[in-house]
């Protein structure tokens, strides 16, 4: 008996060790997003910013500067993005002080679970942040007049077409003005192979196949959407003072159909549903494209153009020079009205602890100073910037801080962060900014409409409208298409909703 | 015995089509190598297909280590995979011995307690509720206690000790052991096989785990590997001006790294995989 007591107590003794060892070299970590800790008055107070799209590398300078000014201790929790984790945890009351909320709709969700703090009576304490934002900006955030997430500043276009000006003066020929001449290109292009290993594999247009909507760019046929003066299949333009959806438009279906005379013609990409950013790049090195639609961030960045050049180092990648036209309108880029998707909020619960609200409010009082902004564009003056004659001139050390944008919370002063740190494109980056025509969509200041689900309609779109470029699908059923949506996906109750917002926000009279 | 025409062509039909789907195994592996050691333009100049790198360089891997955390969450799949494993191994292996007990008392009952989860799992939230309230959150804890047993496993294995000739237990009583006696002394030697095929199922979810990671843990830290692999996978479809794409090279690095080290320790079970499967099929 004596032996099995003792067999029993060492096996839970071996047992329980494990189970020691394990919690304390993992190190379970403590600072609980909403417990106060007992702060006092000369303590930090310990805020946890919950949902960053970046990992924060522990070598950060930036967060603990800010720290350091504010008196606060910030607890930057990353997902990558995801929020999946947001849901599980407003499903367990483990609600962080401050999240990250990345669509509308997810915002809207959380608003009438009643996580949310409404801003409405704290503005005051946020001047700064109050000043920085439109009305519009501050209607996406707003549900039944109160205000329940913190937007975030526009950034500015950066895409347009690209194309390979070496092959273009190899050809004879001039920069295209119409989609004819477009055609002549990429036909003279995909025949002539210009990159000489002797195999028809240049497919001239390339890129990628837009599914969700992004501040700049929608990927391989935005330039053949905006020439016909309508934005990405399932955007909400404004078009006569009329909320609609672009893909219902009359122009839409002429823009389709001029993308399936490039596709006939064999000078589209047949994978540029499936392309990603890297894969376009090594389509660009190696010969495979002549034209694609992205932008200077993704191609004229230094490493980006010692990767194009790596195997041609002839190649000269640059953005087209000219405009292409049409009878309805100028290709360019398009942007959403209302800025980037993601807003932060704030935890309800922290009406309860008076001392964290206004340690949360000053904080992002002080995000939308010249000065925080200073520090979380460019880093720490004389580490990584210098101001020289009231220019901000970088300095080597600010290449290090390549998850900058995660920790922009309110967004940035775009072109001056661009031009600042990326000096090299400084050419590329006012061209888009300036020379590149940009239509607006609205749909992200929408919100979901009871008994529609606006996602099943924007896959719906986006997979359509691939079958009709690629000739899967009949351009003869292009009617039949539209009619499902308004049939199948209450496509007019979606439409409604967006004319009743944009009037109540001012774009519609 | 003399083989007739028929035969040899039909054993070398079935030898070619193993072959066949040998290669068609082993190819995007062998992709996977030579990509990530071979330097980015020459995988450019060779049109993006690498089967065997002309030029090797250890450029990418040395990258892909610099990433923010990788050391850190390498580290802490390798100790949830180990330790991890260990302890399934451990409670499975005592309640399974329990289980496997005819005269356990309530032994029906307590089977088909364990064998619930098979049918219904706890569900997201109350299962991170759990995670939560015992206060495991942020902690590599969280990524094991969870899943000490896998009901599965568990029924495979309470199987295996039932299978075992019922005179080793009595010869082992009469000589004097204790239940534990007999269990480590007895059972856990000859259970060789079921313990190194239970190992490895247990080890290669310990290894892959990204899930209960990206619910449990936001420490950037205390991650698994899978989880920064992911989100550079991700950076390649990120367009923000910051962003520095991840090269193929980089990527492919990336895999090899959260891949190879558990494919390396199939070899070394493989034998008592064979043994695991031979006996069942004895006592079939």
């Amino acid at each position: 008996m004596k032996k099995r007591i003792a067999a029993l107590i060492v096996s839970a003794l071996v047992f329980l060790s494990m189970l020691s060892a394990c919690s304390s070299s993992s190190g379970i970590v403590s600072g609980s997003s909403s417990g106060s800790e007992g702060t006092s008055s000369s303590d930090p107070v310990s805020i946890t910013l919950f949902g960053l799209p970046v990992t924060v590398p522990d070598t950060d300078p930036i967060i603990p500067e800010l720290e350091k000014r504010l008196n606060l201790e910030i607890n930057i929790e990353s997902t990558g993005g995801d929020e999946s984790l947001l849901v599980a945890r407003l499903a367990g009351g483990d609600i962080p002080d401050v999240f990250r909320v990345t669509t509308l709709s997810n915002l809207s969700g959380y608003y009438k679970d009643g996580v949310l703090l409404d801003l409405t009576d704290y503005m005051d304490k946020m001047p700064n942040v109050k000043e920085m934002f439109t009305k519009q900006q501050w209607a996406r955030v707003t549900f039944d007049n109160g205000i329940y997430g913190i937007p975030r500043r526009m950034e500015g276009n950066y895409g347009c077409w690209y194309i390979r000006y070496d092959w273009l003066d190899t050809l004879g020929l001039s920069d295209p003005e119409t989609f004819d001449d477009l055609l002549d290109v990429a036909i003279a292009m995909n025949q002539a192979d210009l990159d000489g290993n002797g195999k028809n594999d240049t497919y001239a247009i390339s890129g990628q196949y837009g599914t969700s909507a992004k501040t700049y760019g929608r990927g391989a046929l935005e330039g053949f959407w905006t020439a016909y003066g309508v934005t990405g299949p399932e955007t909400i333009m404004i078009k006569d003072n009329q909320a609609v959806v672009a893909c219902t438009l009359p122009e839409f279906r002429l823009a389709v159909e001029e993308i399936r005379r490039f596709v006939d013609a064999g000078v589209v990409d047949p994978e540029i549903l499936s392309n990603t950013g890297d894969t376009v790049v090594e389509k660009m090195a190696t010969g495979k494209a002549g034209i694609c639609y992205g932008g200077w961030a993704n191609y004229s960045k230094a490493e980006q153009v010692e990767t194009l050049t790596s195997v041609d180092p002839n190649a000269q990648w640059g953005p087209m020079r000219k405009n292409i036209k049409t009878a309805y309108g100028e290709a360019g880029a398009s942007n959403s009205a209302s800025g980037n998707d993601a807003v932060y909020a704030i935890n309800a619960d922290l009406t309860d602890d008076p001392e964290k609200l206004d340690a949360v409010l000053e904080l992002f009082n002080y995000i939308a100073t010249d000065e925080c902004d200073m520090l979380l564009s460019f880093g720490i003056e004389g580490e990584h910037y210098k101001v020289e004659n009231d220019t901000v001139v970088k300095l080597d050390k600010m290449d290090e801080l390549t998850y900058g944008w995660g920790i922009q919370f309110l967004g940035r002063q775009d072109l001056l962060y661009c031009m600042t740190k990326f000096a090299n494109c400084a050419d590329y980056i006012e061209h888009c900014a300036n020379d590149v025509p940009i239509l607006y969509h609205y749909e992200q200041m929408v919100e979901q409409p009871e008994g529609i689900n606006v996602s099943d309609i924007n896959s719906y779109i986006m997979e359509q409208i691939a079958q009709f470029i690629y000739g899967t699908r009949s351009m003869n059923d292009w009617d039949a298409f539209i009619n499902t949506l308004y049939d199948s996906y209450s496509l007019q109750t979606y439409i409604d909703a967006a004319q009743e917002t944009l009037t109540k926000l001012g774009y519609i009279d | 015995m003399v083989k007739s025409k028929s035969d040899r062509l039909y054993r070398f039909t079935v030898a070619a089509i193993l072959v066949l789907i040998g290669l068609v195994c082993f190819f995007p592996m062998l992709y996977v190598v030579s990509v990530s050691l071979t330097p980015y333009d020459e995988y450019l100049r060779q049109g993006g297909i690498v089967l065997f790198p002309r030029k090797i360089t250890l450029e990418a891997y040395a990258q892909f280590w610099k990433e923010p955390y990788v050391s850190d969450c390498f580290g802490n799949t390798v100790f949830i995979t180990v330790a991890g494993t260990a302890a399934n191994i451990f409670v499975t292996v005592l309640m399974a011995y329990a289980l496997s007990k005819k005269d356990l008392m309530f032994g029906r009952f307590f089977t088909v307690f364990c064998l619930i989860p098979l049918l219904i799992t706890g569900g997201l939230v109350p299962t991170y509720l759990i995670v939560k309230n015992t206060g495991l959150i942020n902690s590599l804890a969280a990524l094991i206690f969870p899943t000490l047993v896998s009901p599965y496993i568990l029924l495979i294995t309470r199987s295996f000790f039932s299978s075992i000739d019922a005179g080793l237990y009595e010869s082992a009583r009469i000589d004097g052991a204790g239940e534990f006696r007999i269990l480590f002394a007895i059972i856990m030697p000859v259970s060789l096989p079921i313990i190194a095929t239970i190992g490895l199922m247990y080890g290669v979810g310990h290894w892959n785990e990204y899930f209960a990671s990206l619910m449990y843990i936001s420490e950037s830290s205390l991650r698994t590997l899978q989880v920064v692999l992911r989100e550079m996978l991700n950076r390649a479809s990120q367009m923000e001006a910051d962003v520095v794409v991840p090269t193929r090279t980089l990527q492919m690095a990336g895999v090899v790294i959260s891949a190879v080290p558990i494919i390396m320790v199939y070899p070394f079970l493989q034998k008592h995989f064979t043994q695991g499967i031979m006996l069942g099929a004895i006592k079939g």
